[in-house]
């Protein structure tokens, strides 16, 4: 069984925004829905500052709030760890949007509120979702943690890595390298 | 006063208010309403609550009667059912317009999650409304064997929906200033407080019509103007260490959300609405006149003004400070949120249905219970001579 995840390397992000776009051209998505973001924060005093950039999306965490949250189960985890969502048993409610910590759900124009899906439809296929593929600078690694051979794995086992928030007890399967 | 047809005409023009509202909404989805992605609750959530916990304080203060055999809140029986079943109504029914897919509301049973507060709210408030159109059919034809068990079932059955009303935002761990159990035991104190505030409306206008409203010489409303006057009181103090404890040690989430309410963008909604015109105008009120009937129902109305507002402040706060999910994010400003013309314009529906239902069942059923006949003859005949003092 597959355990998927994503490796986050930061430090590497240009700030093209290119991985945000590839996404919304993969799903069709309006100018101003999206399902990845960069979250720019300034660090040091001055003179001394840099542009610290977090990619941010779905965590597909293995304890989402989302989930337990949602009344008729429209949102799911699979066993691979794809945090899903059935869009014909949302009811529209809005509660995952509330309860995620890292406001990641956006609101579509059916009234369902979608996300990252990790892209289930390609990696199937052992394909990259665009976010990973697009990014010139390999800031995004994704894979299996299960299978040792694959990258992230390898990424995973020689670096040290954390996850935001996690004192929220969320679990998150997207990993950032630590700087 | 108005008169009944007075009444009757601007409660229509207020439902057909909330209905242009609710048409805009039904065409236009979530693109005319002030929800973003940021703040993804707003005033429709807000005004469910006002309505889901108003009925449930209704019920619980007319269980002193029917439950704990107080005598005096016998009086309130069947029209304190009634008013109850219509805010029920019209909270479910602003609740629906704010579900962005309300049809799908049968995988509610069909693939349950019972770890959801949102699926318990719906199977608590569900068998909330079914015990209270058996507890009013009963109550029509005075069976009162029947009557008991289920008023019984009921006060349970409505502790447990108006606190887990509460542990829907409690449970968040995104939202650190809703966190807890706190808005649990909140949910119940203010509901007590509209519940008293609105019987004590509707029973002013009963006792105008020349109805039972005093048992033992008192008027009910001085009862309901003490129960309110405690519960605003208790109010004012959750209220204050809620934000005491809130601003204390400067925890992210939950100091700026208490800021917010102080000295931000709710600041103006939270002094002048929520805790001015909420809470200690009616308290002065209250206090001031010696819950004279009349005063009780203007400090009832303001009251019911404040708790509107209250109950939109409440749901704001969670959500108006952005997350903070990077250590040492600086973050800037506040989730914005306006409400939109149609989600007011439903809020303003759904009160005046409140009133032209109310006002169908005053016409359609006989709702008067009379606790003490002998007393309740005195005061009509105290009631004629007073008409015929001012005819005079």
């Amino acid at each position: 069984m597959a355990r998927f995840a994503m490796l986050i390397d930061a430090s590497r992000c240009t700030g093209c925004n290119a991985c945000r776009i590839a996404c919304q051209m993969q799903w069709q998505l309006p100018p101003a829905r999206y399902y990845n973001r960069l979250e720019h924060n300034e660090k040091g005093t001055y003179p001394n500052t840099k542009w610290e950039i977090t990619p941010i999306q779905c965590m597909h965490c293995d304890n989402p709030p989302c989930r337990d949250v949602c009344p008729t189960g429209a949102t799911y985890k699979r066993t691979d760890g794809l945090v899903l969502i059935d869009g014909k048993k949302c009811i529209g409610c809005k509660y995952c949007m509330v309860a995620c910590p890292y406001g990641v759900r956006q609101i579509n124009d059916d009234g369902i509120p979608e996300k990252c899906r990790f892209c289930a439809e390609y990696i199937i296929e052992g394909k990259m979702p665009p976010c990973v593929s697009t990014c010139m600078n390999e800031v995004r690694i994704f894979g299996d943690l299960d299978d040792p051979e694959s990258k992230i794995s390898k990424l995973m086992a020689r670096k040290a890595v954390y996850q935001l928030l996690p004192e929220k007890g969320t679990r998150p399967r997207i990993f950032y390298v630590r700087k | 006063m108005f008169t009944r047809k007075q009444w009757l005409t601007i409660s229509l023009i207020l439902v057909c208010i909330g209905a242009v509202g609710a048409i805009n909404i039904l065409l236009n989805g979530e693109h005319v309403m002030g929800n973003t992605n940021q703040v993804p609750w707003g005033i429709l959530i807000a005004g469910y609550v006002f309505f889901a916990a108003s009925s449930t304080g209704v019920g619980l203060i007319s269980s002193l009667g029917h439950v704990f055999g107080i005598k005096r809140f016998e009086l309130l029986g069947k029209r304190a059912l009634l008013i109850s079943i219509i805010l029920l109504l019209c909270g479910f029914g602003v609740l629906a317009l704010e579900l962005a897919n309300p049809l799908n509301m049968i995988y509610i049973l069909l693939s349950p999650n019972i770890k959801s507060p949102i699926w318990w709210m719906g199977a608590l408030y569900g068998l909330y409304l079914l015990l209270l159109f058996a507890e009013f059919y009963y109550s029509l034809k005075e069976d009162h064997k029947k009557v008991k068990p289920i008023a019984n079932i009921a006060l349970i059955t409505k502790l447990a929906a108006v606190s887990n009303l509460g542990v829907i935002f409690g449970m968040l761990h995104s939202r650190p200033f809703w966190q807890g159990p706190y808005y649990s035991l909140y949910m119940i104190l203010t509901a007590i407080l509209s519940g008293a505030a609105i019987l004590s409306i509707a029973f002013y206008f009963v006792g105008q019509k020349g109805r039972q409203v005093v048992y033992q010489g008192e008027n009910i409303l001085i009862n309901l103007g003490k129960i309110l006057a405690g519960a605003l009181f208790i109010t004012a103090i959750f209220t204050f260490w809620k934000i005491l404890t809130s601003l204390y040690g400067g925890i992210p989430g939950k100091s700026e959300a208490a800021i917010a309410l102080l000295v931000g963008p709710l600041g103006l909604k939270f002094w002048v609405m929520e805790i001015i015109l909420g809470i200690f105008l009616p308290l002065f009120i209250l206090i001031k006149y010696s819950f004279q009937p009349q005063k009780v129902m203007f400090a009832s109305i303001l009251t019911m003004l404040g708790v509107l507002f209250m109950r939109l402040d409440f749901v704001l706060s969670g959500q108006i400070i952005p997350l903070e999910l990077i250590e040492g994010l600086q973050i800037t400003g506040y989730n914005p949120y306006v409400p939109g013309w149609s989600e007011w314009a439903l809020i303003v529906g759904a009160i005046g249905a409140t009133i032209f239902l109310y006002m169908l069942g005053e016409k359609k059923f006989n709702l008067d219970v009379i606790v003490d006949n002998h007393e309740h003859q005195e005061n009509l005949a105290s009631t004629k001579t007073t008409l015929v003092k001012v005819e005079a």
